[in-house]
Parts: structure tokens; sequence; C-alpha cells
């Protein structure tokens, strides 16, 4: 039952507590009943699983280590330095205060970003050759700070977990990084990140990147002209980023509108001579997935 | 006979400097709780050191950040400073309209009898002016020589008075203290560590279908041993004039008929 749903049994259950009082005696043993019904169901509803910011940072890196191993890390310390600096520069805009951000390139001529709960965030390796400047990277490390930054991920997982798990119907909490359950939570995580999250969500990681990535002082249009550089890449490197990401042309306008909504004096910044610079493999794998 | 009196008088002469030097700390003091304007205000404030004359190419260096809290006539001051590639711990300075105080862990001292009054970085941030400043200036000492370059940003003015002005103890691990210091760098607050290893899943749903998938818990461990030093971070943010650094002047270009 959700919450709304719990607060209307509550609802009914005042009314009926309050009519009684005043009923004649057949109602009142109705209102009665009523009254009991509605109490074993607020007793079996279960609440929504509640994920601390320790259990979150518990998931995350278990899905981390799952978008690892699924395309690889450029284990380049320059380069991931690099991206670091970037990404820290756009998260310290609105940071978390209880999280760590950190940042990491992965091995694959995908174009893709990702970011899993308690804030790991990747770039792919082929995202990074698609881009001409450090505006543009900053607009998509801010997207998936976005998510971060509003949990996204975890919100998915607290949605489906209980159905997930095996545990509707009992009301209790239940510790989802558990030994017991943890794996489970994890693949949960993990589907929603590779299946993409709701069109809602995106759209609200767009305008928070163009939020942050203005507020660190980058050229604002930094996400838009990247997204303007998709259909530069093959189709089958971008399938998995268009299958999981609303229509691009959608993004972008309402990228545009999050543009002419900003109440910063947004930032200039394309940084383009560092960004050629820093932002290259050193020794790139072959393709990758 | 002659060595016996002057080393009597070297600890004489030292204490009357110090005297001196608090006395003049504490005029300083005063006119700055003067100066408070009214209102609730919130600045930071990025201190850099200049390069050296011999060096104009060259970008100025982080020296520190300090952030101030005010409502006339109370004022907090968080001042933490960057000394050898690091970040040292913050000080913390709050007035309650009528004396300033350094606060503790273990609760607030005289600020004109403690051992910070002394430190020359604190005392040109004391006295830097409290009011309206343009938002970039220059500090220079008496020869005219710039010894600082000073940039200011209003901040949010969303705090809590009772916190703010709290004279018991630093709040250091209060939402106050860290908002105000989090702009020194994102890498500051490592408040979650995770105990146990990464464990990832061996099979995971895709939008291009169903695959196995080696997790590599190694390589996030990797990804969380690659930090980056604070300074390096500000000078990074310096070199592309990104904010905090968005007004300040580029540094003068080379002479190619030099």
């Amino acid at each position: 039952m959700s919450t709304g749903a719990s607060r209307r049994v509550v609802g009914v259950v005042v009314v009926a507590v309050g009519v009684t009082a005043f009923a004649a005696p057949a109602e009142a043993q109705l209102l009665d009943r009523v009254k009991k019904a509605a109490e074993v169901a607020q007793r079996v509803a279960p609440a929504v699983i509640s994920i601390s910011t320790e259990q979150e940072v518990e998931i995350g890196r278990g899905i981390a280590a799952t978008i690892a191993g699924y395309y690889g890390l450029v284990q380049d310390p320059e380069l991931t330095r690099y991206v670091n600096l970037v990404g820290m520069a756009v998260a310290s805009v609105k940071p978390r205060p209880d999280i760590v951000y950190r940042f990491a390139v992965l091995d694959t001529d995908a174009v893709n970003a990702m970011a899993a709960p308690g804030g790991y965030v990747f770039v792919t390796r082929g995202a990074l050759a698609l881009m001409n400047d450090e505006a543009m990277l900053a607009g998509v490390l801010g997207h998936e700070i976005g998510h971060v930054n509003r949990r996204h991920v975890v919100k998915e997982v607290q949605a489906h977990a209980r159905a997930e798990l095996g545990l509707e119907g009992i009301a209790e909490q239940i510790d989802i990084t558990g030994e017991e359950y943890l794996e489970q939570t994890v693949h949960l995580g993990a589907t929603a990140l590779f299946m993409g999250l709701s069109r809602e969500d995106e759209l609200e990681a767009d305008g928070y990147g163009v939020e942050v990535a203005a507020g660190a002082g980058y050229d604002p249009n930094g996400l838009t002209r990247f997204l303007a550089m998709l259909p530069n890449a093959e189709a089958e490197r971008r399938s998995l980023l268009t299958k999981t990401h609303p229509d691009i042309e959608d993004r972008m306008e309402e990228i545009d509108d999050a543009i002419g909504d900003l109440d910063i004096d947004a930032g200039t910044v394309t940084a383009d001579d560092r960004f050629q610079d820093r932002s290259t493999v050193e020794t790139p794998s072959a393709g990758g997935r | 006979m002659r060595n016996v009196t002057l080393l009597s008088f070297v600890p004489s002469l030292v204490l009357a400097v110090s005297l001196s030097a608090q006395d003049d700390m504490a005029a300083v003091l005063d006119a700055r709780q003067q100066a408070i304007p009214t209102g609730k205000r919130v600045f930071e404030e990025t201190w850099l050191t200049p390069a050296a004359p011999a060096e104009p190419t060259a970008e100025p260096s982080f020296a520190g950040r300090v952030v101030v809290f005010q409502d006339r006539p109370q004022e907090r001051i968080e001042i933490r400073r960057a000394t050898a590639g690091e970040s040292e711990n913050p000080i913390v300075i709050v007035s309650d309209g009528r004396s300033y105080y350094l606060v503790t862990r273990v609760g607030a001292t005289d600020l004109i009898s403690s051992e910070p009054i002394g430190d020359p970085f604190v005392q040109q941030v004391l006295r830097s002016p409290p009011g309206a400043v343009e938002p970039h200036r220059t500090v220079n000492d008496r020869d005219g020589t710039t010894t600082a370059i000073v940039l200011r940003h209003a901040r949010d003015t969303d705090f809590d008075e009772n916190d703010a002005f709290e004279l018991k103890s630093p709040q250091v691990e209060s939402s106050l203290l860290k908002k105000g210091l989090s702009s020194f760098s994102a890498a500051q607050d490592r408040h979650v560590a995770a105990s146990a290893g990464a464990r990832g899943v061996d099979e995971i749903e895709t939008a291009n279908g169903k695959v196995s998938v080696t997790p590599d818990p190694a390589a996030v461990e990797w990804m969380e041993d690659q930090s980056v030093p604070p300074l390096e971070f500000e000078q990074f943010l310096i070199e592309a004039r990104l904010v905090p650094y968005d007004n300040l002047p580029e540094p003068q270009a080379e002479d190619p008929e030099a």
C-alpha cells in the first residue's frame, strides 16, 4: 500500500472514530468493524523501505562494480584525475555533504555516462571522444550528478524492492543491504540503470546538469552541444544511451528552457585547449561492449 | 654582566611588542564590530597569494577561504587556510555583538588573548572590511606590495542564527560549517566510508537484453583511491577562471618584444 493509501485509511479511521461517538448502536457496531478493518490494513501496510546514506553507498558500490565489470575501467590515473577535477568543479556547486563523489572513465567505444547511488559517476571513452570541450564534459557529469543528488536509482529501488525481494505484505523495515538481500538489491538498482530511468528523472537530471555546470562557471550549452553530436556516433555505439533516455530533440528543447530559467549569471568557460590536452586515453582497448 | 642585562631585556621587549600588537588588534576588532552593516548577510572570500613579480604570467596560488555570516551586531567568521599543499583545520571566530571569541571544541575563549590572533593571515582577514567591497580587491603592505588578492562572492542567507552565533562549540560537524567550507573542496567531506568490499552481480537486464557480467570490485577500489588534493583542485579552477575565480583578472601576457 502506498503512503497516500495509508493516509486515506487513517483518514477513514479518524472519521469512523469521530462518528461512532454520536451514532446509534447498530451503526456504531458497523463503524467499529470498519475501524478495526482499517487498523488491520494499517498494520500490514508496508511502509516505503528506508535507505540510509550508508546503505545507498553500499548499493552504489555494488552497482559500480557491476558497471566496471560490464564495460571495464580505464585505469589511467591522469585521465581519471582530470575527469575527477571537472566532476568536482560541477559537484561542488550543490554538493551532498554526506557522500564523496568519484569519477572514472569506462573502457568502451559506446557513447554513454552512468551514475550509481552514493556518488559513483562514469563517462565512457566513446563519449569523451565525441566531445570537443570541457563544458560538454561538465554538462554530462552534471546530468549524472543530478541522478545521484536526486537519488533517482535509490527511489527506483525503494519503489520496487518489496515486490522484487518477495516482501509484499511485510510491513516491517528490513535491512536492504543485509546479507540476505544485498545481491538482489544491487541487481534491482543495476537493472533500473541499464533499462533506463523514467523520462521525468532524465529530464530532471538534464535541468540539474545545466544548473550546476553553469553554476561552476561553464558554458551551460555544453550538454546541448554534446547531445547535438550524438548523431555523429555510429548507431550501435549510442544504442543503449538512446534506448534508455528520452528523444534527443525533446531533451534539447527542455534544456533550452532550463537555460532560460537560470537565475544566475551563466558562465562562459569551455576550456577547449585543456580538454584537448587532458582527455586523451593513452592506451585504449579495442572496442569494449 | 653586560650579556645578562641584555638577556633580561629581550623578554621584556618581546612582551611589550606583543602587548602592543594585542592593543592594535583590539582596536581592529572594535572597528570591525562597528562596521558590520545591518541586515543578514553571508559572503565567501577566496584569498590568493599573487605570483612573484618576476613571474607576471604565472597564476596566483590559493591561500585560503573565509566564510562570514553576519546579522548585526553578531558575526561569525570561518577561516580555513591552506599551507604546504594541505588545508588546515578551520578557525571559527564569533562575535556576540560585544566581543570576539575563538570558538573551540571545548568552548569559547576571548579572541584577543588566543593564539590565532598572532597569525598574520588571521590578522589580515580581521582587518579586511566587513561591509560591501568590490568582488575583486588586492591587499597591499606598507610598501605598496600586493600581498593578497581577495575574491568575494555573496552567498545564500538562509542560515540559522542560533547555530551561527553559538559560542559553545565550533559545530565542526554541523551543516552550517560544512556548508561554509564545502566549497573548499568536494573531496574534503569523507563522512561515509564503505567498510566491506563492493559486491556486484553477475547478470543484468539491459535495454539491449539480458547479459552476463563479471563484477569488478577491484576497479571500484581503484576508483576510490584516485583522490585529488584540495589545492590542485583550486589551481584547476583558477586556471580556467571557474567559480569562484570568475572575476580574477588574467595574468599579464608575455611581451614578445621582451
